[in-house]
């Protein structure tokens, strides 16, 4: 469900709005079916999100059961007339950062099984196959790790999630400028760390 | 342009959040940068990397089993408090124009009540200036001069060496009380503004003063306070002098009323009846 802060057209766009606005009055006057409907439309893509800031498909559905809670109780503060992603994703960045802050030690634990993983296997040379592919891929949250918090997430929801700046800024409550310059700085310092990680040229 | 703006113009260009002016500026560097042009291939790799993370999806398995606990936690706690409940109520109903409104005006009469009732306690109502910011400062403006004379005189020299002039003031409120009551307030204020002695030629030194302040929020009921001379600027900010200094122990001995030295000044005994 690609409708992030919706590129449709604008008449279909109006439509999504008044569905929306029917489905949190109606949730809000107790309409467990109406909050349904509305976790549907949304889940898909929370529950992915969680799943790329925690990596771990247990924590990731904990989590997104957590933000639907969260935004079951307070749905009163959600502008139906706004999409409802970027609240619903800064929910989920704040529900993560949470489980990430209790599990800590399991995370450290997780991270050495990697870098463990990395070691023992970096001599493959097998660019193509599916364990070259997933050996990359964990070697790039490692990547992203190491970054600071704001630009990790700046390129995580521009890179990652396909965001635009200004749709990375309201999940961020930030200004557009300043989560430029944290996506162009993400980007140079990603380059880099991954260029030390491979031990060649940055 | 020199190689590291092209760096930072690059970070954006591959996610192409770059005005095109600028990335004509860029092209025209890269041609004649291998560098740059390498730092490009790499950021470019890196982002298709990341779009690589996207592969990762939700399964459905998931999110029913998602949806069915989550389903079962909210019947299991219906019970939202009664915060979420007002703040519900009153975000709901903010909404409604009517009702905006109507909370704006019952703001405004609150607000306006409150400094209404706070305004007293914080200045005195004749406009002067004099109050206690904590439990032991009192905070004095110039304006102690308009307040009521009640002598000048030479004879209360505090080192004892000197006759100099001295001013005794009090704040126009607790005079009045005084004269209607034969009693001084809560929050009289008594300054005693005299010559400076340490100074030769007498009018060029600054005056000192000292005050007095009866005030329950002072252990003995009265407190006082002397103004001490920085620089070009008197600090009009005074802590409660100790019992040590003498004052209290002495006003509160001699003082025919409360704490104040009435026997002396006529003004106040014929304010009192007392001739």
């Amino acid at each position: 469900m690609e409708l992030l802060m919706s590129r449709a057209p604008e008449e279909e766009r109006t439509a999504q709005i008044i569905e929306a606005e029917a489905l949190v009055g109606r949730t809000l006057e107790g309409d467990y079916g109406a909050f349904e409907q509305w976790v549907l439309q949304h889940e898909r893509r929370v529950m992915t999100f969680a799943m790329r800031l925690l990596r771990d498909r247990e924590d990731a559905q904990d989590a997104t059961q957590e933000v639907f809670f969260r935004a079951f109780r307070f749905l009163h503060r959600l502008d139906p007339r706004r999409p409802a992603e970027p609240w619903l994703m800064r929910i989920t960045i704040n529900v993560c950062r949470d489980i990430q802050r209790k599990r800590k030690r399991a995370a450290a634990l997780s991270e050495l099984q990697v870098t463990e993983s990395l070691s023992s296997s970096s001599g493959s040379g097998d660019q193509h196959s599916e364990l070259a592919q997933e050996q990359q891929r964990q070697l790039l949250w490692k990547a992203l790790d190491e970054l600071p918090e704001k630009e990790r997430m700046a390129l995580i929801l521009r890179d990652v999630e396909g965001l635009s700046t200004s749709e990375a800024a309201e999940v961020l409550a930030s200004s557009e400028t300043t989560v430029r310059s944290q996506i162009c700085r993400g980007r140079l310092k990603l380059k880099e760390i991954l260029g030390r990680m491979k031990g060649g040229r940055p | 342009m020199n190689c590291a703006r092209s760096r930072k113009l690059l970070a954006l260009c591959v996610g192409e959040e770059l005005p095109p002016d600028t990335t004509h500026e860029l092209r025209v560097h890269l041609e004649n940068c291998h560098e740059c042009r390498e730092c490009q291939s790499r950021l470019e790799e890196n982002r298709n990397l990341l779009r690589s993370l996207r592969q990762e999806v939700a399964t459905p398995a998931a999110l029913a089993e998602m949806r069915s606990n989550l389903f079962e936690r909210i019947e299991g706690d219906r019970n939202l408090g009664w915060r979420v409940q007002l703040e519900r109520f009153l975000m709901g109903e903010w909404r409604r124009p009517r009702f905006a409104v109507l909370c704006l005006m019952l703001l405004a009469v609150v607000s306006a009540t409150v400094l209404t009732q706070l305004r007293p306690a914080s200045a005195n109502r004749d406009g002067t200036l004099a109050l206690m910011t904590n439990s032991d400062t009192l905070r004095l403006s110039d304006s102690f001069r308009d307040w009521v004379l009640i002598g000048t005189s030479s004879q209360f020299s505090h080192s004892g060496t000197t006759a100099l002039p001295q001013n005794v003031y009090i704040n126009p409120e607790a005079y009045r009380t005084y004269q209607e009551t034969g009693k001084f307030p809560e929050g009289t204020v008594l300054v005693l503004e005299a010559s400076n002695s340490e100074r030769a030629g007498g009018n060029r030194g600054k005056p000192s003063l000292v005050a007095s302040v009866k005030s329950r929020r002072l252990p003995d009921g009265w407190g006082y306070f002397q103004f001490t001379d920085s620089g070009r600027q008197r600090t009009m900010d005074a802590q409660a002098l100790p019992e040590t200094a003498g004052c209290l122990a002495c006003h509160r001995d001699r003082g025919a009323t409360d704490h104040v030295f009435t026997q002396f000044y006529p003004v106040l005994r014929a304010a009192s009846g007392v001739l």
